[in-house]
């Protein structure tokens, strides 16, 4: 299930709820649209493509050379950061049972 | 012609509602729609610059007439004007994008293509007068104190380009 298309559509989701959230902050403000248009109230597809676009992308700049593929149990989320120390240690998440099932298999002499 | 038959790849992102094709990047974007005279009309957009430069391969190699047309102008509201915006947009964008280049690459006349829309619609006085407060700002410069030297906006390349292509609209029209 969580193939390129599915990480595609939770960066996708990911990226209109920051573009949502800054269509909110600069509702009175100019903004600059792709084209190079000044608009005064601009709207959600205003802000795609625009020089501001690393204010609501997730790119690779000179200080990080890899762009992370999402997975809600590896990333810093509210679920995983509250009392299970790192993310990716919760217990019924996918990531700890392969964990685990590597141990088990390696006690039998399977792997 | 349809609008089927310019769609470029079998991807989900290609959309038709109404009169348009629409292309999805995060939100759906117009890019053309087919006139009552069977001319194709395709929206210069930066934010879809690939598909643009796809499309317009295209339909060069299926040899139909097409022009284009500024973003706004997809919406109701944006109609106010629209030969002053059509003309400003198509030189704005021959300035500022990487459409120039892309366009250079596969011998598209792009100015040939303006006169040609400027001749269907009879609006010559509207682009001369553009094209003069482009030029303005094309050739803006400024005096650097720290260096003693003079600074261009634009790079001399498109300055050149821009100050002759009046010359290539005029033998554009005599053709």
């Amino acid at each position: 299930m969580r193939d390129r298309a599915w990480r595609r559509h939770i960066e996708e989701k990911v990226v209109l709820s920051r573009l949502r959230r800054l269509q909110n902050h600069r509702t009175w403000w100019h903004v600059e649209d792709a084209n190079g248009y000044w608009l005064n109230n601009a709207i959600l597809p205003d802000h795609i493509g625009t020089v501001t676009a690393h204010m609501y992308k997730t790119i690779k700049t000179k200080y990080k050379s890899h762009k992370n593929k999402y997975s809600p149990n590896k990333t810093n989320t509210r679920k995983n950061s509250c009392c299970w120390g790192r993310p990716g240690e919760t217990p019924n998440t996918r990531e700890f049972q392969t964990r685990e099932l590597i141990k088990v298999k390696q006690e039998y002499g399977i792997k | 012609m349809e609008l089927n038959d310019l769609i470029l790849d079998n991807s989900a992102d290609w959309s038709i509602s109404g009169d348009m094709l629409h292309y999805k990047k995060y939100v759906k974007i117009p890019v053309c729609y087919i006139d009552t005279e069977e001319v194709v009309y395709v929206f210069l957009d930066n934010r879809i610059k690939r598909v643009v430069v796809k499309l317009v391969r295209k339909l060069l190699k299926m040899g139909k007439s097409f022009h284009f047309a500024y973003p706004d102008s997809s919406n109701p509201a944006g109609i106010f004007r629209y030969q002053n915006k059509v003309v400003y947009h198509y030189l704005q964008t021959y300035i500022n994008s990487d459409f120039r280049s892309e366009f250079l690459k596969m011998d598209f006349d792009y100015i040939g293509n303006l006169v040609k829309w400027v001749q269907k619609e009879e609006c010559f006085e509207v682009l001369k007068e553009v094209y003069d407060n482009l030029k303005l700002e094309v050739n803006k410069q400024s005096y650097q104190w720290t260096s003693g030297k003079k600074e261009y906006d634009y790079v001399e390349e498109i300055r050149d380009d821009y100050n002759s292509m009046w010359r290539e609209i005029q033998i554009n029209i005599l053709l």
